[in-house]
């Protein structure tokens, strides 16, 4: 099973996102097989490349659920078979929506946690975190800002406070986990 | 922010405009957004649930109806007994005094928003309130399974009473969400709110002595 997330940024090779069931959960609401997805979308060559990787890794047909994804607009969890077309019974449609509604749901439970976070670090603060989890010392993070070492030193701590944390590797893993830095 | 109104039948006739408005914001949604229901000639959407067993919430926001819920002991007639109850396979149809069913829930299309501090958690948050207030223990119904992650953003519990099923193409399931104070502290965490979005004027009746609405005298709180 892969879970696929819309409103994330995709680089330009070929990922899960770019793929023909992604692009047709941005359209509908309801859930639907990955066979059914319209030829509009499904016989572009994007597509059709992305479905021959997948297929290289035994991900040949699936069932999407789209869902409401409070900060992403719409999330959609996709069930992957190796089977070249999966035929689902009504019943077993009806288990796998309940078993997304349910895997939503949770997933949406952990991923709220920075709401009300949003200022718990200034963007000087988040900065500094950055180039400590790029590998620079204060020191280094000082020449590359122009402001002095005392400074940088002076930011981390704050970060540091604010996560009641003793060291600044720490700080960096708290502000990726909350999804305040995207190192 | 929303003020949520308290109105059922005990002082409805303070609440004429807002609750006329109310039915036709319901109109303009179950009707011409929604397609669940047929065109009324007046205008005003109303079903076989709007009775005096019903207590509303009506939420109010520069003097405009802007979003609103529906509460039904289950104990009385509701959607979910008397429309889906093949829908709780699992538990069978809850009939609790302290089992509320929630419904007929819209938010007008310029307040709603992307994220989670909107009006339509300004609800949930007076909704989960309300119920609070009168000794529930949890709120429910049938539910559009894409609205579900909604719930666990709020980190709201929902108890399934039956499997997703389709109906006339669209995806639902019989849910009810735990009631209790934390359920409140988060979504108020998340609004950024500590204090209360109710409004009760007039006459008030307990949620719980609605089953007994042909005697309401023995059931009136104070303002």
């Amino acid at each position: 099973m892969k879970r696929r997330r819309g409103g994330r940024r995709e680089p330009s090779r070929s990922l899960p996102g770019t793929s023909r069931p992604s692009i047709y959960s941005a359209k509908t609401l309801k859930p639907f097989l990955w066979a059914d997805v319209p030829a509009k979308w499904s016989n572009t060559d994007g597509s059709r490349r992305v479905a021959g990787e997948a297929a290289e890794f035994g991900i040949c047909s699936g069932f999407a659920v789209p869902m409401l994804s409070v900060h992403h607009w719409q999330s959609v969890l996709s069930f992957a078979s190796s089977a070249k077309s999966c035929a689902l019974s009504p019943r077993q449609q009806v288990q796998l929506v309940t078993m997304a509604v349910y895997a939503g749901m949770s997933i949406q439970a952990l991923s709220s946690d920075d709401s009300g976070e949003d200022g718990l670090l200034t963007d000087r603060e988040k900065e500094v975190l950055l180039w400590a989890a790029a590998g620079k010392t204060s020191s280094e993070t000082s020449q590359i800002l122009g402001v002095a070492e005392r400074t940088v030193k002076w930011h981390s701590n704050k970060a540091r406070e604010a996560f009641g944390v003793s060291t600044t590797t720490q700080a960096v893993v708290e502000a990726v986990r909350r999804r305040l830095i995207h190192p | 922010m929303i003020t949520a109104h308290v109105v059922n039948a005990q002082n409805k006739h303070l609440y004429e405009n807002e609750f006329d408005e109310f039915l036709r914001r319901r109109h303009d949604f179950f009707v011409h957004q929604k397609g669940w229901r047929p065109p009324s000639p007046d205008g005003r959407e109303r079903d076989q649930f709007d009775t005096d067993a019903a207590t509303y919430l009506l939420g109010i926001e520069d003097d405009r109806v802007v979003t609103s819920a529906r509460l039904i002991p289950t104990t009385e007639p509701h959607m979910v007994s008397e429309v889906f109850p093949h829908m709780c396979e699992i538990t069978g149809v809850p009939r609790r005094p302290d089992w509320a069913e929630w419904t007929r829930t819209f938010v007008v299309p310029d307040r709603r928003s992307a994220g989670l501090r909107g009006t339509l958690t300004e609800l949930c948050c007076a909704v989960m309130e309300y119920a609070l207030d009168e000794g529930l223990s949890a709120v429910g119904g049938i539910q559009e399974t894409y609205f579900m992650p909604h719930h666990g953003a709020l980190k709201w519990r929902a108890e399934p009473m039956g499997m997703a099923r389709e109906e006339n193409g669209e995806w639902y399931i019989v849910a009810y969400i735990d009631v209790n104070e934390k359920a409140l502290q988060s979504v108020r965490k998340i609004l950024g709110i500590d204090h209360s979005l109710l409004v009760r004027r007039g006459p008030q009746m307990s949620f719980a002595s609605i089953e007994k609405h042909d005697v309401p005298s023995t059931a009136i709180k104070p303002l």
